[in-house]
C-alpha cells in the first residue's frame, strides 16, 4: 500500500482503539459526544489518544494517516457501535489537513454536497459541520443542543439548514470536487457497514448457539446454518470491497475518477450486503432481535441508515452503470479485470 | 471471520494479459472460435487446447522438468480469466489443467509425472473427475466403487456418473473404496486411482444435458485391472486428497465468469438504450463481479503459499454461483423493452444457452446447500 502510515503502525493504533472501546461502558458507547458542551469521558479519552487527528498531516499535529485509513478506523468504531462521530471527524480533519488547514479539534459532522436535503448524521452530537459547496470547503459552527433528532434515525441525524458563518472557508484544491468529497464519505460509510456486519455475525453466532428450541440449539438447524453462511459470505465480500477501495485511495490520495469508481463498488456491495445480513440476522434472532433492548438493533438500525447516507447502493449503481455505458466501446471486463 | 488476503499482479502478468487478449482477438477474428456461455464445460475444442499448449498457457505453474512453465499462480489466473471472459472453447483441457495435473504433480509417481504432465501442458491429454455415483452425490462417502489388491496391482469395479468430458478424456481420477468404513466413519478406507480410460473393462456412455449437449457421462468399470502405481497418493487417504482437489475446483474464476460473455455481447445494444434502470443493473453486476474476483484472487494467493483454503473456496463458489444466476436474470430484465431486431445476431442463442445451463451452476462441484454446510462447520455450528 502506498501513502499513509506503515501497516504495522496502523495495526497498533487499531488495537489501541479496540481496547478503549471494549473497556468503555455501554452508556458511554451509546452517548459519547452527545448533547452539550461537556465532552464525556470516552470522547475525552479518544481525543487525548489522538484518534480524531489520525489522518491529519504530521505538521498539523496528526498521525499522518492517508484518507483511506479513515475507513480502517470507521470499521472498528462501527463494530463497537460507537455513537460518537469519530469516523466522520477523522475524515473531516483529514480532508481539512490535506487542504492545508490546521484543524482545531471539534466533533465534526459531514454534509453531503450531492444531496443537500439529506439529514445530517451526528447532528445532535457535533459542534461543527464540514460543508463542500460551490468549490469551497467550509467548516461551519453547529449547536448540537438545539437540534431535534429525526424520529427513527440513529446517531442524532437531523435536517439542517445552511449557515452564513464559518470557522474556515477556503477555495477547495482542484482535486477536491463535490464527487470526490461525496465519495470519501461514502467510503467511510461502507467501512462502517462492513464493521457492523462483523458484529452482527458474531452476535448471531453466539445467540443461535445459546438459544434452544425443540431441545437443541438453534445453530443445529440447517436453515439457521444457511442464514449464518449467508451472513458470513456477505460480510466477507463487504470487507474485500472496502479493502479494494481503501487500497485504491491509498495509492491515489486525490481520489480521482478511477478511485471514485472503486468506492462506488464498495458502497454498492456493502449496501446490498447490509440488507441481506440484517434480514438474515433478524430472522435467526426471532422476536428478541426486534426489541429495542437487545443489542442487534444497535447494528442493524445503523446498517439501514448507512445504506442511504452519501448515496444509496442503487444511486451509486446507476451512476457507475452510466459511466460504463457511456464509453465508446462499452464493456465490463476491462473494469472487472483492472489492476487492484 | 473469512479474510481473503491481498494480492497484486506483477508487470509480467500485465504483459501476459495483453498477449492473451491479442491472441483471443486474432482467433475470434479468423473464426478460430465462436464465443460460448459456460465455455469451460460446454465448449471443447482439442485444436484450440493445443494452441494454448503451444503458447505455454497450460500447466503454467508446474515445474519445467514436467513440461510446465514454473510461473506463479497469478499468471495462470490471468490466462484462465481472460479465456473465460472471451467465452473461448476451453472445456477439453480445463479439468486436466485445473486440478488433475496439479494432483498428479502432488501425488503421482515420477514416471506418471514425466509421462502425463507434459502431454497435459501441450494440450494433448484430457482428464475427467470420477467422484459421483448414482447413489452417492452430495453424500460422496457413500460411494460403492471399490478397488481390490492383486499380485500385480488393483482390480477396480463400479460405476461413476456425471463425469464431465469423460468421452474425450484419456484419464480419470476415480475415488474408490479400498477398505471398509469404520463404523459410522465412512471417510476412512477411500483411495484415489489414476485410471487410463483406454483399459479393457472401461465402458463410457454419454449423457446429454438439459440443453441437449453430450457433456457428461456414465462410466462402468468391470473388473478393470490397474497397475500398482495407479494408486494415487496414499492408500486410505482418498477423502483428504479429494477435498484438496475441491479447493482447486471451487475457487477459480469459472465460478463467476461463465455468463459474462452473454452480458458483454449485449452491452452495445444496452448502451444505445441506456436509462437509469438499465444502468443500475449494470453497475450492480459490475460491483459484484469485481469484488468476487478480488476474493477469488485471495484464494489463489493462499494456494500459491501452499495452503489448502477449502472453506474460502466454498465461499467463492457459493457466492459466485448465486451471482451467475442473478446476472442472467438481471440481463433478461435489462433487455426487456429493447426490440429483438436490434439485438446482435448471436445474443439470442447465447442467452438461451446460458439459461439452459443455469441449474448446473449451483450443483456441480458441490451444491449450494453442501457449501453452506461447509461454511457453517467452519464457524463451529456443526
Ligand atoms: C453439469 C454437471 C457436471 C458434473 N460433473 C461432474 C464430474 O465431472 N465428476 C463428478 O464426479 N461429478 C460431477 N457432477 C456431479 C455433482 O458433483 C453432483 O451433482 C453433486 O455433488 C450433487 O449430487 P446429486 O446430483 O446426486 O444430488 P443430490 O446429492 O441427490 O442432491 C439433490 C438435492 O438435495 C440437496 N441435498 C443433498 N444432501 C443434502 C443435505 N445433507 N442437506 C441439505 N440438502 C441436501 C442437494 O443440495 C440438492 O439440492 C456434475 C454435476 C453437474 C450438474
Amino acid at each position: 500500500m502506498a501513502g499513509g502510515m506503515e501497516a504495522g503502525d496502523l495495526q497498533m493504533i487499531g488495537e489501541g482503539l479496540e481496547r478503549i472501546l471494549a473497556d468503555a461502558p455501554l452508556e458511554a458507547i451509546d452517548h459519547a459526544g452527545g448533547v452539550g458542551e461537556d465532552m464525556n469521558a470516552l470522547w475525552q479519552t479518544l481525543y487525548e489518544n489522538g484518534y480524531p487527528l489520525l489522518c491529519a498531516n504530521e505538521e498539523h499535529g496528526g498521525m499522518g494517516g492517508s484518507l483511506g485509513d479513515a475507513a480502517f478506523v470507521a470499521s472498528i468504531t462501527a463494530r463497537h457501535a460507537l455513537a460518537a462521530p469519530l469516523a466522520d471527524t477523522v475524515l473531516a480533519i483529514g480532508i481539512l489537513s490535506a487542504c492545508g488547514i490546521e484543524p482545531a479539534v471539534y466533533r465534526i459532522a459531514i454534509s453531503d454536497p450531492l444531496n443537500e436535503g439529506a439529514p445530517l448524521a451526528h447532528s445532535t452530537q457535533s459542534d461543527a459541520v464540514l460543508v463542500f459547496k460551490d468549490g469551497r470547503l467550509r467548516l461551519e459552527p453547529h449547536s448540537p443542543g438545539q437540534v431535534e433528532p429525526l424520529k427513527g434515525a440513529e446517531d442524532g441525524a437531523a435536517p439542517r439548514g445552511s449557515r452564513i458563518e464559518a470557522m474556515e472557508d477556503i477555495a477547495a484544491p482542484n482535486w477536491l470536487t463535490a464527487e470526490a468529497f461525496h465519495a470519501l464519505a461514502a467510503l467511510v460509510r461502507s467501512a462502517q457497514m462492513a464493521g457492523a456486519m462483523q458484529a452482527v455475525l458474531d452476535l448471531t453466532l453466539t445467540y443461535t448457539s445459546e438459544r434452544e428450541q425443540f431441545g437443541r440449539p438453534l445453530s443445529k438447524f440447517q436453515a439457521i446454518q444457511h442464514h449464518l453462511s449467508d451472513i458470513a459470505c456477505e460480510t466477507a465480500a463487504s470487507i474485500a470491497a472496502v479493502e479494494i477501495a481503501s487500497d485504491a485511495l491509498a495509492a491515489d490520495p486525490h481520489c480521482g475518477a478511477r478511485t471514485i469508481e472503486e468506492i462506488a463498488i464498495a458502497k454498492i456491495r456493502c449496501g446490498q450486503a447490509a440488507a441481506r445480513v440484517a434480514a438474515g440476522a433478524h430472522q435467526a434472532h426471532g422476536a428478541m432481535g426486534f426489541t429495542r433492548e437487545y443489542k442487534l438493533g444497535r447494528y442493524t438500525r445503523r446498517l439501514w441508515q448507512w445504506q442511504d447516507e452519501f448515496g444509496s447502493e442503487s444511486e451509486w449503481a446507476i451512476r457507475l452503470g452510466h459511466a460504463v455505458l457511456a464509453e465508446d466501446e462499452p464493456a465490463l471486463w476491462p473494469r472487472i479485470s483492472a489492476p487492484l | 471471520m473469512f479474510q481473503f488476503p491481498r494480492f497484486a499482479f506483477d508487470a509480467e502478468a500485465d504483459e501476459l494479459r495483453s498477449q492473451v487478449r491479442t491472441f483471443l482477438e486474432a482467433e475470434r477474428a479468423s473464426g478460430g472460435f465462436v464465443p460460448q456461455a459456460d465455455c469451460w464445460v460446454s465448449a471443447a475444442d482439442p485444436e484450440f487446447s493445443r494452441k494454448l499448449g503451444s503458447n505455454g498457457w497450460l500447466g503454467m505453474t508446474w515445474p519445467k522438468e514436467y513440461g510446465g512453465h514454473a510461473r506463479p499462480m497469478a499468471h495462470r489466473f490471468v490466462v484462465t480469466e481472460e479465456l473465460l471472459a472471451a467465452g473461448a472453447p476451453v472445456a477439453a483441457h480445463w479439468i486436466a489443467d485445473r486440478q488433475t495435473g496439479s494432483h498428479i504433480l502432488q501425488y503421482g509417481s515420477e514416471e506418471q509425472k514425466h509421462d502425463i504432465l507434459p502431454r497435459i501442458a501441450a494440450g494433448e491429454c484430457f482428464t475427467a473427475i470420477g467422484m459421483s455415483e448414482p447413489q452417492a452425490g452430495s453424500d460422496l462417502a457413500a460411494i460403492k466403487t471399490a478397488a481390490r489388491r492383486t499380485d500385480t496391482g488393483w482390480v477396480l469395479s463400479g460405476r461413476k456418473i456425471w463425469s464431465t468430458g469423460a468421452h474425450f478424456s484419456h484419464y480419470m481420477i476415480v475415488l474408490a473404496r479400498t477398505s471398509p468404513a469404520e463404523g459410522r466413519n465412512r471417510q476412512v478406507g477411500l483411495s484415489q486411482f489414476l485410471v487410463d480410460l483406454s483399459l479393457p473393462g472401461v465402458d463410457i456412455s454419454g449423457i446429454r444435458d438439459l440443453g441437449g449437449t453430450p457433456h457428461f457421462n456414465e462410466t462402468l468399470f468391470e473388473d478393470v485391472e490397474l497397475p500398482a502405481d495407479a494408486l494415487l497418493g496414499i492408500e486410505g487417504n482418498g477423502w483428504a486428497q479429494c477435498m484438496g482437489e475441491l479447493a482447486l475446483e471451487r475457487s477459480g474464476p469459472e465460478r463467476f465468469l461463465t455468463s459474462l460473455i452473454v452480458l458483454e455481447t449485449a452491452m452495445p445494444v444496452i448502451a444505445r438504450h441506456a436509462d437509469d434502470r438499465r444502468a443500475g443493473e449494470i453497475g450492480s453486476i459490475l460491483a459484484n463481479l469485481r469484488v468476487l474476483r478480488r476474493m477469488s484472487l485471495g484464494v489463489a494467493e493462499l494456494l500459491e503459499r501452499g495452503e489448502s483454503p477449502a472453506t474460502l473456496a466454498a465461499v467463492v463458489k457459493e457466492m459466485g454461483n448465486r451471482l451467475e444466476n442473478d446476472v442472467v436474470a438481471k440481463l433478461r430484465g435489462v433487455l426487456a423493452g429493447i426490440p429483438k431486431a436490434e439485438w446482435p445476431d448471436e445474443l439470442g442463442t447465447l442467452l438461451r444457452d446460458a439459461v439452459l445451463h443455469l441449474p448446473s451452476n449451483t450443483l456441480r462441484g458441490g451444491t449450494t446447500e453442501i457449501l453452506r454446510g461447509i461454511i457453517a462447520r467452519e464457524m463451529g455450528m456443526r
